[in-house]
């Protein structure tokens, strides 16, 4: 993939060519831009009332590490369900999804 | 679901208002499974345990607290005639509001999800984009949450941007004229309770893609506020009564949620434009533009947006605007056409 401007610019990039050293520079700069990018902004979502927008963190490991300790599983006192909503079989398109399917094959 | 007759990779559409999780047959045809992502709190106390008691409300106990869920948070809410639904999500992401919204949210998924067909079973979940009118606020960490989750529940997950997943279940294509049309090109919106995903494509991969919020729920507050009504009560008349192209003048609720609606619209069509000139694309045909969500379901809401599209200056021509499909599941469908696509690369 290569980036413009810290962003990902996947018309330019080739889904399957190899990578020359330039294009790996060009992917290894975007993706360390993409990170500040999302590190500066903080995040909204954290747990608790009012708690994590605005957070910052000095690198993705971090952010991960918090994730996995707030999912870690959680077992509700009490629960009277164990499956929700009812399964509807919906038609589709299935020649324009396989055309699809194909096309996504190329894509990383 | 009869997993047997099931393809490997599942679909989840993690949205503010509701859960889809849509896995396909061998048919062709999906399989969707559907929940509202909404719950009404109450505390647990001997009045509460007597209600639950002698009813078949469906709820979670944690902390103390007991949680209704799903449709029943609505009918109880309406029953009572006070209190305010709650959101696990809010504006695309978890509620920061909320306290353990993870946990319950997680609860709901798990139950609406059920377990993978096969260890490892490829999963793609949606997520917005990030907002353009909230830039203090990205989705890293409401994705990293749910990939956790995803993951102890035993399945392969990666996210998908929720308009490029209604883009890849609605193939559009953009003409230029004296080739063959693009496959997988196009502009998709998805206009759902929490944020306004929109993606525009080049043969299947997102060249922009963006959120704005102030969309479903959002709109429900204001009429809420602007017309006394209770929120429950909005959400009951809009999902009913609301039509488009044909506002009841005599209803202020139907009068606001038109206003509304044309904001919201305004809003993304004012966008699209400026974010492909920030990033310097450029179309040289004319691009189909597909449109979901639960929002965009309102009889009417489609004619609003080719004018609001016509009347925009958005750096590409338009071949048409249709709603999706099945515009309540694209989102799923897409997602699981892309879980299914990470299943055969994994197979090979």
């Amino acid at each position: 993939m290569l980036f413009r401007d810290g962003k990902p610019d996947r018309a330019a990039s080739p889904t399957s060519a190899a990578l020359t050293p330039e294009m790996l520079k060009a992917l290894i700069d975007g993706v360390s831009a993409k990170v500040s990018e999302n590190l500066r902004g903080g995040h909204a979502g954290a747990p608790g009332a009012g708690a994590g927008v605005g957070h910052e963190f000095d690198s993705v490991e971090t952010l991960q590490r918090l994730a996995e300790a707030m999912t870690k599983s959680a077992k509700p006192e009490e629960k009277n369900f164990d499956n929700l909503g009812e399964v509807k079989k919906v038609e589709s398109n299935s020649g324009k999804n396989k055309k699809t399917l194909e096309m996504l094959k190329d894509i990383k | 679901m009869a997993e047997n007759t099931l393809n490997p990779g599942v679909g989840v559409d993690v949205g503010t208002a509701n859960l889809c999780v849509c896995r396909q047959h061998p048919d062709g045809t999906f399989a969707v499974r559907h929940y509202r992502n909404m719950l009404f709190e109450m505390e647990a106390t001997e009045e509460a345990n007597d209600l639950l008691s002698r009813s078949k409300y469906l709820y979670v106990k944690s902390e103390g607290r007991y949680y209704i869920v799903g449709e029943d948070a609505l009918k109880l809410v309406n029953a009572l005639g006070h209190g305010d639904i709650i959101r696990p999500m809010q504006d695309g992401l978890m509620n920061p509001n909320l306290k353990r919204a993870q946990h319950l949210l997680n609860y709901i998924l798990e139950a609406v999800l059920g377990k993978p067909l096969a260890e490892g079973e490829t999963l793609r979940f949606s997520v917005p984009g990030n907002p353009v009118d909230k830039p203090e606020t990205n989705n890293l960490f409401h994705q990293m949450v749910l990939s956790e989750f995803f993951k102890r529940q035993g399945y392969s997950p990666k996210p998908i941007n929720e308009a490029l997943a209604n883009l890849y279940s609605e193939s559009p294509t953009m003409e230029v004229e004296g080739e063959p049309d693009y496959q997988l090109t196009g502009y998709s919106m998805s206009f759902g309770g929490g944020m306004a995903n929109s993606c525009v494509a080049l043969r299947g991969m997102s060249v922009v893609d963006f959120s704005t919020t102030k969309c479903g729920d959002f709109i429900d507050k204001q009429v809420s506020l602007v017309t006394g009504t209770p929120v429950a009560r909005v959400i009951r008349a809009k999902e009913r009564d609301l039509d488009l192209n044909n506002v009841d003048s005599s209803n202020p609720v139907m009068q606001a949620l038109s206003i509304y609606y044309d904001e919201m619209i305004q809003r993304v069509v004012r966008n699209v434009g400026k974010e492909l000139v920030k990033s310097s694309h450029s179309f040289d045909g004319a691009l189909e533009v597909v449109v979901c969500g639960g929002t965009a379901m309102a009889p009417g809401f489609i004619e609003r947006v080719k004018r609001a599209l016509d009347a925009a200056d958005l750096g590409f021509k338009i071949k048409g605007v249709h709603l999706s499909t099945s515009p309540f599941y694209s989102v799923s469908q897409g997602a699981c056409l892309a879980a299914l696509s990470d299943a055969e690369k994994g197979a090979q």
